[in-house]
Formats: C-alpha cells, sequence, structure tokens
C-alpha cells in the first residue's frame, strides 16, 4: 500500500532556523553565514572587519570547526565573544547547533553574529541555519575556476569575498575569467577582491557590510 | 548522514508501526546530494532498523528557473542562469533544489 507524504527531509532543521532568524530579528542582530574552503581567509577576514568597525559595531562569532578550538582562541585575543561549535565530523552547521550556540551570547550587546561555517564548499550549501546574509570567501591561491567547479554555493552567497588579492602578481588567476563565471551563475552578486594583510579593498566590503547591518535595523 | 536520518524518521512516523517495504524521495539536481551515495548509505543504515529490507526510489528532480521579468522557464545550461529568452539577470530556481520524502509503501497487514 503506498502513502503519499511529501514531506521536506530538511523540514525539522528549516523550523529550528526559522526560530533562530527570529530570535535574531527580535534583537535586530544581523546574521551572516560565512561560507568558504578550508584555509580561504575566513577567520581572517573576521578579524580585520572586527577589527576596523570596533568602535561602531559590536559583533559576535560563532566558529563551527570539526575539531579544536585554535580558531575561538585567535577572535577572543581581539576580545571578541565567540562561542565554538565543534562537529565531530560533520561537515556542516545545522540550525540546532547555532540555537543552543545562542545562548551564551548576550543579545543586547550585538550588531552582528557572524557564523563561521565548516571550511567547505559542498553541504553547507543545504542548510539553513537561521542567517540573514550568505558571504562566501573564496581566496586566490584556490584557482579562478571554483565558480565552474562549485556552482551551487556560488548561486547561494548574497556578496563573495576573493580573498588574498596581494597574491594576484604571483598567481596564474584570471580575474576576468572568475568575474565572467560568478556573473554567469550569480549575476548581481557584488564581489570584493580584497587582502587582509595589505588592507587593500577592505573599505568596499566594510561599506557592503555596514549596509547589510543598517538594512537589518530597517 | 543527516538527510538520511531525516529520510528515516519521517518514513518511520507515516509508517505507524506497519513494516515499509519502500520509500520514495525526490532530490533535485541543484541539491548537493549524489543519488548512488544516498541509496548507499540509506542501506547501510536502515540494516537492524524497522525499515529492513526497504528499498529506496530516487525520483531526480530537473533544475528550472524562471525569468522575473518576461516569466520565461528554462533549465540553466552551463550554469548559465541568464534568461535565454529577454536576457535578463533576474532568475530564479523554481525546482531542483528540493529534497522531499514524497511516498511510502507499507505492507499489508495480515
Amino acid at each position: 500500500m503506498k502513502i503519499e507524504i511529501e514531506e521536506n527531509i530538511l523540514e525539522a532543521n528549516d523550523t529550528l532556523a526559522r526560530q533562530v532568524r527570529s530570535t535574531l530579528d527580535a534583537r535586530q542582530i544581523l546574521g551572516v553565514n560565512l561560507l568558504g574552503s578550508p584555509g580561504a581567509g575566513k577567520t581572517t577576514l573576521i578579524e580585520s572587519t572586527a577589527d576596523a568597525l570596533q568602535d561602531r559595531y559590536a559583533l559576535g562569532v560563532i566558529e563551527g570547526d570539526i575539531a579544536s578550538s585554535i580558531d575561538m582562541e585567535r577572535l577572543q585575543k581581539r576580545g571578541l565573544p565567540v562561542v565554538q561549535v565543534n562537529t565531530g565530523g560533520l561537515c556542516h552547521l545545522d540550525a540546532n547547533m547555532i540555537l543552543q550556540a545562542l545562548r551564551p551570547f548576550d543579545p543586547d550587546r550585538l550588531d552582528a553574529l557572524v557564523i563561521e561555517n565548516i571550511g567547505n564548499l559542498v553541504c553547507p550549501a543545504d542548510f539553513d541555519i537561521g542567517h540573514h546574509v550568505t558571504v562566501l570567501v573564496s581566496s586566490v591561491p584556490e584557482g579562478d575556476d571554483k565558480p565552474h567547479k562549485y556552482p551551487i554555493i556560488f548561486r547561494s552567497a548574497d556578496a563573495v569575498v576573493l580573498a588574498k588579492g596581494d597574491l594576484l602578481p604571483y598567481i596564474d588567476f584570471d580575474l576576468a575569467r572568475y568575474r565572467d563565471a560568478l556573473a554567469a551563475l550569480n549575476p548581481d552578486v557584488p564581489l570584493f577582491p580584497l587582502s587582509c594583510r595589505t588592507g587593500e579593498g577592505m573599505s568596499e566590503w566594510l561599506a557592503w557590510f555596514e549596509e547589510q547591518i543598517a538594512a537589518d535595523r530597517g | 548522514m543527516s538527510i538520511i536520518r531525516s529520510i528515516i524518521d519521517i518514513a518511520l512516523r507515516h509508517a505507524e508501526g506497519r513494516r515499509v517495504t519502500a520509500v520514495e524521495v525526490g532530490v533535485g539536481r541543484w541539491s548537493n546530494i549524489e543519488p548512488s551515495c544516498l541509496d548507499f548509505y540509506f542501506q547501510g543504515m536502515i540494516a537492524e532498523t524497522s525499515l529492513e529490507g526497504a528499498s529506496l526510489r530516487i525520483l531526480e528532480v530537473p533544475l528550472r528557473a524562471e525569468c522575473a521579468e518576461c516569466e520565461t522557464q528554462f533549465e540553466p545550461e552551463d550554469m548559465v542562469f541568464y534568461c535565454p529568452a529577454c536576457g535578463s539577470r533576474l532568475t530564479e530556481v523554481i525546482s531542483g533544489k528540493e529534497l522531499r520524502v514524497k511516498a511510502i509503501e507499507v505492507a499489508y497487514e495480515d
């Protein structure tokens, strides 16, 4: 006997993601899902962004890693409130992990919560974690073919940061090819080539980030 | 793994104690799920549960997008999302992302 069901497999996750989003909305906190491959420069981007905005905005961070608290310790040195989530092998964060990780934060003191997802260009694209915007960090040494190879995650991004831009003169990275592939997939997504090391390109990225905080406050 | 766990939970909930012989799922081409892997791990995870012996039927859902301006529907080729009719950049994925349990088959009770 056949029983028709038509049920979303991710419904349990999506329900919790809506809870996360409404918790953030109630306090006007911008939730940022920060994606990128391992070593792309996600944590460094958080450091540079927090440093540049520290006089105007309070950032909190949820650090997702399979193991270790290395990134949490890096960010705590800067005085940022950080909660580490270790997934123990799971390749993505899910909404339930974020709901638990929200508890230690003092929500009245935050303007934005940056959730650094597991370094991976595949699975994190499938899971809503209650965020408002998705930022994908891609870096010059990874190569200019990444939008072609990981189209789903590049399409899901609200902004793409091309990190380690100071390495462009030393690496065969065709910026025009990269831009074209990205534009075909996700036509109006803003692209920010930048270097956290030299500071080049940071101001455009920071302006976009501040606009998102302002838009979230509506 | 968490996806398969969800499939199993949904199937068991709707089975209400009856023996499940098949589970039918819709898997979008624009999800990151590879059907052959899904089946392999499904078979592994249902061993020694009340779903043991159930087959997994996977219906692949193609990627389709719709133009927000002229409403043309199209299947993006070579990862290009411009509207093929009017060239607009404003297009939405309308199917191909989904992961759904569509139906289960249960054995008749004696």
